[in-house]
Parts: C-alpha cells; sequence; structure tokens
C-alpha cells in the first residue's frame, strides 16, 4: 500500500489542508512538515499521484528561454541532483542531458539566443551545430536535426518514484494523506479561508493550498477567485523495450513533442496538436495516437515496427503565458495556490521549497515573485518560447 | 532435427525441439518459457526478421525467419534446416534461429505495427484496403464482431443470417481458444468437444457472403465510435453501428514461487500445443485446478500421450468431475502429436487425484523438475517437468472497457463502476458476449441470440 496514506477520517481541523495529492501538494506537505508545520493534511479525491503527476514525461531541465522560467526551474535542478538521498528514496533521477532539437534555421537561431540568457544566469548549456547534434542522435532522422541546445546536467526521473518519495517523507514527518476524499468548496468568511468543504465532512484550516492540477481553475470559483485558467489533455505513448538507442531526454518544438528512453528501455514519448484540447477527458484518443505515430517514426524512422505498451493521456491546467500561478489568490488571505502547472513535475522541488516558506515566514522568493496570481489579472504575462506545449494563450510561442 | 509443420507457431516448433527458455524476464533476467500460447503474458517475445517483441506463440512458421532471443546472453545458435517438407536442424553458437524457407510475412508485419500508423503521408482509406477487405469500409459495416472464439462465431453468423453486413476481426486462427479444448459444448442441442464446434463454426463464418473476416488487432475503442484495425497490411478505420466484444478471456497464473519457470503453463496454451500444434508440452505433468476445467486438460494430456503425475485439486470434493477422467473417448479430439522428439511413454493408468492440496512450490534450475504439493496430509514432491494451471479466467475485457469510458466522458468516473459485465447497453451499440462478458460455460447459443438482436436493432435503428 501507499506510505502514509490514511484510511481514517480526516480530523476536524488542521493547519493547513492542501488540495491535491500529485507531486505538488506532496512535496509541499513535505517542506511544510520540514518547517515544523506538522498539522498537516492532504486531500486527494482520488489517489495520490493519479492526475498528472503519475502520468507525465518526466522529464526536467531548467534551461528556459526566458529569466523567469530558468531561475526558478535551476533552482529545482539543483535540488533534484540531491533529491534521492534527501527523501531517503531512490527517484531514478538520471542527468542523462536534455537536447532542445533544432530543426529550422529559425530554430538554431533561436538556440543560440537561449545560450547567451543561460550564460547570463550561470545555466551550464552548450548550442550544438547540426554536426554535433547528429552525433548525440545517431538514430533520429538527419532532415529533423539543424543543430540543438544541451543542458548536460538536466534528463528525467521516474515519477511515480518521486510521488512515492514525496508521500512517503511527508508521511514520516507527521503529514496526513487522505485519498478519497473530495474537496466541493472552500470555505472563506471575510476575506480570509476558513477550511474547505469536503465529501467528508467541513474541515477548518489555517490555510488552504490548491494544488488541484487540471482541477483547480474550478476550485478557485468555489472560493470566488477567477483566474483565466482552463483545462488541458495530453498525451503519451510508451513502447516496449528496445536496446538503448537513444541517451538523452529530447524536446522537439518542431514536432511538439517530447521523449526520452528509460533505462528499461521503453520509448516514451508525448506529441500534441496546435491546438488545446479542453475536454478535461482521461481517455486516450486516436488522433493522438496517429500523431505520435507518425512524429516519433519520422524523428526515429528505426522505430517502425516497434509495438506499443500503453498510451494514456494527462490532464492539466495552463494560464493564458502557460506559466505556473505560485502564491496568494488574490483578496483571499491565508488561501495559497500552486497552480497552472504545466512542467509541474520538474519544478515540483522549488516550487514547494519556496512556497511552504511563503506559507510559514510571509516571505516571498524573488524566484516566484513573478509567477504570482496578479500578474494574469494585470495582464503581465511571461514570455516563455521554449515551451513545447501547444499555445494556449496570446504571448506563448513554441 | 526437428520439424516444423507449416501454420504451427514459432514458439511451439521451439518447444518441440526442447528449447524451453525463450525470453528473460527485464529485471532479474529470469529464464521465461512458453507459458500462455495466446499472446497475453509476454513470455516468449522473440525478435522476428528484426522486428522486436513478436509473441513467437501466436506467429505461426512460414519458413526462412531469422528469429533471435531478446535481452541477449551467451547461449545456442540454432538453425531449423529444412530435409522434408520442414525439418530443422540445432546448431550452437549465437542464440539464433533460422527457419527455413523465405517468407516476408514477419517483413510485412514489422512495417504494419507502427509504420502503417506512422509514415509520411496519410493513413490507408478504408477503400484502399486488400481486395478481400475491400467491403468492409467504415460505413458499410452494421456489426463489428471483434474476437472470433466460440461465442463471436456465433454471434456473427446470428447476425450475418439476419440480414447484417457483418466484420468479424480476429487475431490469428479463426475458433480461438476453443481450438485448443476438448471438452463438449452444446450448441443448437447438439453437443460436441469445443475444438470440433469452434473448427465447424468457423468454416461457416469463412463461407458466409454478409462476414468479412479481417485478421488482425482490433487496437481499441476511440471517441467518435473509431476502432482501428490493424492486420498485416492495413490499418482500417471501422465505425461500427454496433459492437459486439467477444475478446474472450486470459488464463489466471497461480502463486507461488517458481511460479515463472520453463514448464509451468497454463491450461489453454498446453491445450494448443497439443490440439493446434500438435506438439508435446512435456512428458510428465503436473495439473493444478479449481474446476472440471482441469479434468479435461489431464485427460487431454493422457490422450496424447503425457503422463499426468497428479491431478492437483484445491477443492475438497470434486464430486462428479471425477467422471471426466474415466469416460470413453470422445470422437475428434485425439491429439496426440503428429511429430514429437520428446515422445513419452503412453500413461496406460488412471490420473492419480489428490483433492484439497494446492501447488506450494516448483524446484529446479532454470526449469521445471519437481513440484512440491501441500496436501491434507503433508508436504510431497511430485517428479515432473510440466505443471499445468487450469484456474479460473479472467475477462479479456479491456474494449468493454474502452466504450464505457468513452461514454462516461473519462476514465475517472465509470457509473456503475469498473465492471458491470451483465448491464445491458445493447440498446447503446454496444454487446459484450461469451468469457468476455464473464459467462461461466460456452453459451454459444446465447451468443447466437445477442448477435440475432444486434442485426435486430440495427434495422429498427
Ligand atoms: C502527458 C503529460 C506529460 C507531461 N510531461 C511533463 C514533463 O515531461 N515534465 C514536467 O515537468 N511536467 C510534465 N507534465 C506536467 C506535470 O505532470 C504537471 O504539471 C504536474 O504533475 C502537476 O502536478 P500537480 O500536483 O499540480 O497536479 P496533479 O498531479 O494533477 O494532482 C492534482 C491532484 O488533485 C486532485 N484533485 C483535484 N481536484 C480535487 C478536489 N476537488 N478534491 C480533492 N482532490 C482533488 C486530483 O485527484 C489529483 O490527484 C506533463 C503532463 C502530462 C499530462
Ligand atoms: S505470449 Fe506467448 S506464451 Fe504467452
Amino acid at each position: 500500500m501507499l506510505p502514509g496514506v490514511s484510511s481514517e477520517l480526516p480530523a476536524r481541523s488542521y493547519d493547513v489542508v492542501i488540495v491535491g495529492g500529485g507531486v505538488q501538494g506532496l512535496a509541499l506537505a513535505y517542506e511544510l512538515c520540514r518547517r515544523g508545520v506538522t498539522s498537516v493534511a492532504v486531500l486527494d479525491r482520488s489517489w495520490p499521484g493519479s492526475g498528472a503527476s503519475g502520468r507525465n514525461g518526466e522529464m526536467i531541465r531548467s534551461a528556459f528561454a526566458s529569466t523567469e522560467w530558468s531561475r526558478l526551474f535551476h533552482h529545482s535542478l539543483a535540488r533534484w541532483a540531491r533529491l534521492s538521498a534527501e527523501l531517503d528514496f531512490n527517484v531514478l533521477f538520471s542527468p542523462t542531458g536534455y537536447l532542445i532539437l533544432a530543426s529550422t534555421e529559425d530554430e538554431v537561431r533561436r538556440c543560440a539566443q537561449d545560450a547567451a540568457t543561460h550564460a547570463r544566469l550561470g545555466i551550464d548549456t552548450e548550442v550544438l551545430d547540426a554536426r554535433a547534434a547528429r552525433r548525440l542522435l545517431p538514430a533520429a532522422n538527419p532532415d529533423l536535426v539543424f543543430g540543438g541546445l544541451l543542458q548536460p546536467r538536466a534528463g528525467f526521473a521516474h515519477h511515480d518514484a518521486v510521488v512515492w518519495a514525496y508521500l512517503r517523507a511527508a508521511a514520516r514527518l507527521g503529514a496526513h494523506v487522505f485519498p478519497g476524499v473530495e474537496v466541493h468548496a472552500v470555505s472563506t468568511a471575510a476575506g480570509r479561508v476558513t477550511g474547505v468543504r469536503t465529501s467528508r465532512g467541513p474541515i477548518s484550516a489555517g490555510a488552504v493550498v490548491n494544488a488541484a492540477g487540471a482541477a483547480a481553475g474550478q476550485l478557485n470559483q468555489t472560493a470566488g477567485v477567477r483566474l483565466p485558467l482552463v483545462q488541458a489533455r495530453l498525451e503519451m505513448i510508451v513502447t516496449e523495450a528496445l536496446k538503448p538507442f537513444l541517451r538523452h531526454a529530447v524536446a522537439s518544438p518542431h514536432l511538439l513533442g517530447y521523449c526520452h528512453q528509460t533505462g528499461r528501455g521503453e520509448f516514451v514519448g508525448g506529441t500534441e496538436l496546435p491546438r488545446t484540447d479542453e475536454t478535461g477527458s482521461l481517455n486516450a484518443t486516436y488522433e493522438l495516437l496517429r500523431d505520435m505515430a507518425r512524429k516519433w517514426v519520422r524523428l526515429f524512422p528505426a522505430l517502425a515496427g516497434v509495438r506499443l505498451l500503453r498510451h494514456w493521456a494527462g490532464t492539466v491546467s495552463e494560464a493564458p503565458d502557460l506559466a505556473p500561478v505560485i502564491g496568494t489568490a488574490p483578496g483571499i488571505s491565508r488561501f495559497y495556490l500552486t497552480i497552472g502547472w504545466v512542467y509541474g513535475f520538474m519544478a515540483a522541488p522549488a516550487s514547494a521549497d519556496l512556497l511552504a516558506e511563503q506559507i510559514v515566514t510571509g516571505h516571498v522568493s524573488p524566484l516566484i515573485e513573478p509567477f504570482s496570481a496578479q500578474r494574469l489579472l494585470d495582464g503581465r504575462l511571461i514570455s516563455e518560447s521554449s515551451l513545447v506545449v501547444a499555445a494556449g494563450g496570446a504571448l506563448a510561442g513554441r | 532435427m526437428i520439424a516444423a509443420r507449416p501454420g504451427q507457431s514459432v514458439a511451439s516448433a521451439l518447444h518441440g525441439a526442447g528449447v524451453r527458455v525463450l525470453a528473460r524476464s527485464p529485471k532479474y533476467r529470469r529464464p521465461r518459457g512458453y507459458t500462455c500460447g495466446f499472446g497475453a503474458c509476454g513470455n516468449c517475445e522473440l525478435t522476428i526478421d528484426g522486428l522486436p517483441g513478436v509473441a513467437a506463440c501466436t506467429a505461426p512458421v512460414r519458413g526462412g525467419e531469422v528469429i533471435s532471443r531478446e535481452r541477449g546472453w551467451p547461449s545456442a545458435r540454432v538453425d531449423l534446416l529444412r530435409t522434408a517438407g520442414l525439418v530443422a536442424r540445432f546448431l550452437p553458437a549465437g542464440f539464433q534461429f533460422r527457419l527455413f524457407r523465405s517468407h516476408p510475412w514477419l517483413a510485412s508485419r514489422a512495417a504494419a505495427v507502427m509504420a502503417r500508423l506512422a509514415g509520411a503521408g496519410t493513413l490507408p482509406a478504408a477503400t484502399a484496403a486488400a481486395p478481400r477487405l475491400a467491403a468492409a469500409t467504415a460505413d458499410s459495416c452494421d456489426v463489428l464482431v471483434v474476437g472470433g472464439g466460440l461465442s463471436g462465431c456465433a454471434a456473427a453468423l446470428a447476425a450475418a443470417q439476419a440480414g447484417a453486413t457483418v466484420v468479424l476481426a480476429h487475431r490469428g486462427q479463426l475458433g480461438g481458444r476453443s481450438l485448443a479444448r476438448v471438452h463438449p459444448v452444446t450448441r443448437a442441442g447438439l453437443q460436441a468437444p469445443a475444438r470440433q464446434v469452434a473448427t465447424s463454426l468457423a468454416g461457416q463464418v469463412a463461407s458466409h457472403p454478409g462476414i468479412t473476416v479481417i485478421e488482425g488487432s482490433a487496437l481499441g475503442w476511440y471517441e467518435g465510435g473509431v476502432i482501428p484495425l490493424l492486420t498485416a497490411s492495413e490499418l482500417i478505420e471501422c465505425r461500427p453501428r454496433h459492437l459486439i466484444a467477444a475478446t474472450g478471456s486470459y488464463d489466471v497464473p497461480a502463486l507461488h514461487p517458481g511460479n515463472d519457470k520453463p514448464g509451468v503453463m497454463l491450461a489453454d496454451g498446453v491445450g494448443r500445443l497439443l490440439a493446434v500444434d500438435r506438439v508435446a508440452p512435456g512428458r510428465r505433468a503436473v495439473v493444478l485446478t479449481d474446476s472440471v476445467r482441469g479434468y479435461w486438460l489431464a485427460r487431454q494430456l493422457r490422450e496424447s500421450g503425457v503422463s499426468v503425475a497428479a491431478l492437483i485439486d484445491r477443492r475438497q470434493e470434486p464430486g462428479a468431475d471425477l467422471a471426466v477422467l474415466s469416460r470413453p473417448a470422445q470422437s475428434g479430439c485425439s491429439t496426440r502429436p503428429a511429430h514429437d522428439s520428446t515422445r513419452p511413454a503412453r500413461d496406460s493408468g488412471s490420473v492419480r487425484v489428490l483433492a484439497g492440496s494446492d501447488v506450494s512450490r516448483v524446484l529446479g534450475l532454470g526449469r521445471v523438475r519437481r513440484v512440491q504439493v501441500a496436501t491434507p496430509r503433508g508436504r510431497r514432491h511430485l517428479a515432473a517437468d510440466l505443471l499445468c494451471i487450469a484456474l479460473g479466467e479472467q475477462p479479456a475485457n479491456e474494449l468493454a472497457l474502452q466504450w464505457r469510458y468513452d461514454r462516461a466522458g473519462s476514465t475517472e468516473t465509470v457509473p456503475g463502476g469498473w465492471q458491470e459485465p451483465s448491464a445491458d447497453t445493447a440498446g447503446q451499440g454496444l454487446t459484450v458476449v461469451g468469457s468476455a462478458a464473464g459467462w461461466a460455460g460456452d453459451d454459444i447459443d446465447r451468443a447466437a441470440c445477442a448477435g440475432a438482436r444486434a442485426a435486430a436493432l440495427r434495422r429498427s435503428a
């Protein structure tokens, strides 16, 4: 059974109630407990890791185009390097290197621009020309390999291991995790959070955190918080195990796809169509199956004929600029948000650390300050052009 | 020297040649051998003509295939050479197999699985399918039956007889698991061995003008009511007006130490070796069961010349099932291997039944040598090279579940829970029949009724 998961009813009151037992909610519970807040409950309507945290592409990097993303995610990457030791559980972080593939001259130029940002921020990246990139990806179709940007110390980790590790570590420090408890509404009084109403009755809380993943926008509305969030369905495939042919985690803005090969040899990849799928369904679609098969065989022709093991979908919440929303909810004190995550797996070690700090001390780290909810209301969107996510908002690039 | 008959599976040809280890487990590299016989367990995955991960138990020998083990390990190279018919020879070095007589079948399959989906261009339209499939365009199919076992064939026939245009998609030989079974089943008041009825139904399906048989896999039920059917050469997008899921079931393995050793086989896998591939699964078998299935299997083994060391029945009281062992021979179920390099002595004695007992461990280095049994009177060890598991069956309900998830809009919320085999969804376009629906027996007539009803619903729609 899952470590630290309680089959009892939640208590009547906690210092902090976290809605959502994904990697964000669990990592936050761990960070709060680490700071001495031990009356922490994590409520999940399903089971921990049932959301995007158990369905993602597991990829980890800190080399982005914008200063805001790069600084926050670089803090995370530093923590990933020692996360297994810290949580006393092997999360199988593999710093194999993360390659952003350039398939057009324009993308090659963009790699060079981004590398300049990274140099300024002290992030180790390397611009590759076509020859170097093809050497790194011997199995790739050279027609799609014009160059790239390599972050040598980035890579991927095992998402189930990460969920498990945070769950166990949080529980060891005293957090309570309740599966099968749905939060119907966040209760407020006089501009302040008072608790939550759940399928198992009301619970009062000194602070409430929205870490509800794709359902975050809905949960906000129960407290009267209106932010422009949509939910988006993303899909992935995994093949049967193959001899190692791909060492790096690879993101291809051109194909709108990301992939890696696991230690066991499975090829794991996801692609997107240039539109946001807001159905909210967790069913995998035939359309994406075809898109993924076509694109991945185009990039790695040797994959033709390889059998699929699984194909699945997950949902995330997205802000118009595809950047996360971290910090307080506008207008309601002690209601915190860690939502709008499209890359919320790789960011969790940092966002949980800094949000816990804010909840406990009130200090807002400059690393999360740009990601405030207020920015969406003020129209101060963050421009980040290196995401491999179908653009939902005006500013998002490829 | 090894003989391989055309149509026999690659795994059975290797098994007949004495090759017991076909694969290795991914993590601990434990040896794995022929187990389920129906492409469900992954223990026989080989690389055939460069295509990795092929379930060798369902891949027919066509000749000329280059076969190698995956997860390389130092071992023997084996060539199957042809002398008269398809006879092959065993040579040591590098663990590769060559089956004589060139045939492009597997190469085209290689292309099929992903390249057909992929490629640079668009998907082949249904009309571009091979001539024999031309009738199976998406909009001309009233009823799609997935699975051509007893119930699938019966449902397809009944639907076609009621005037519906029917597509029947099936992997492997029409008749399915019943081709491996010899117990009697009833169809329209007449009783005959399952294998015989399956063969006859399959023949009727194949020759019925209203039924298009597609040899291939249904990839799944997708939003919008699309079922992509993948054949060796085509991907056909089928949009049936009514779906009959006759996807059958899986044999459930037993939980005990050593349950993955080569030589531990599931009931239908054993039956398939005996009745379809005509290869002796072993010399001396132990059968574990909790139902009449095990008695029929023991009998089938014995009649095929495999000695049965014991029949382990988990139940205290086998009751009337014992009679199965002493019934007179049925016609049409003699399944003695035609060619058998490890031909065992015929066991003339009756089968020893240990009731209220269970297998507690399998012993042997790399393969089954002895089976440890916990009996009411203590622990016993039986020498055997084959342990047959004839326990329950798990419905293959993936397709039906996908249909339900689609209607529910998501995998998270399926009204009525995860499984509700008895729910009548025919009015909404889905009928689940046979063991896929958890039906206890081979209720062929009930499947036929469901087929006729699907056709009628289609007419009234
Ligand atoms: C296909 C796919 C690929 C991805 N690839 C990557 C990648 O390579 N790298 C990366 O960093 N990120 C990736 N992501 C994004 C990443 O998975 C998410 O950003 C991250 O998992 C978000 O974590 P979370 O804890 O916020 O949300 P989730 O993991 O979705 O957790 C939310 C939890 O809240 C619960 N919940 C919701 N509403 C309620 C309620 N009312 N009451 C109680 N509980 C509730 C849900 O049951 C769920 O368990 C990918 C996502 C997908 C879908
Ligand atoms: S998959 Fe071939 S024996 Fe099970």
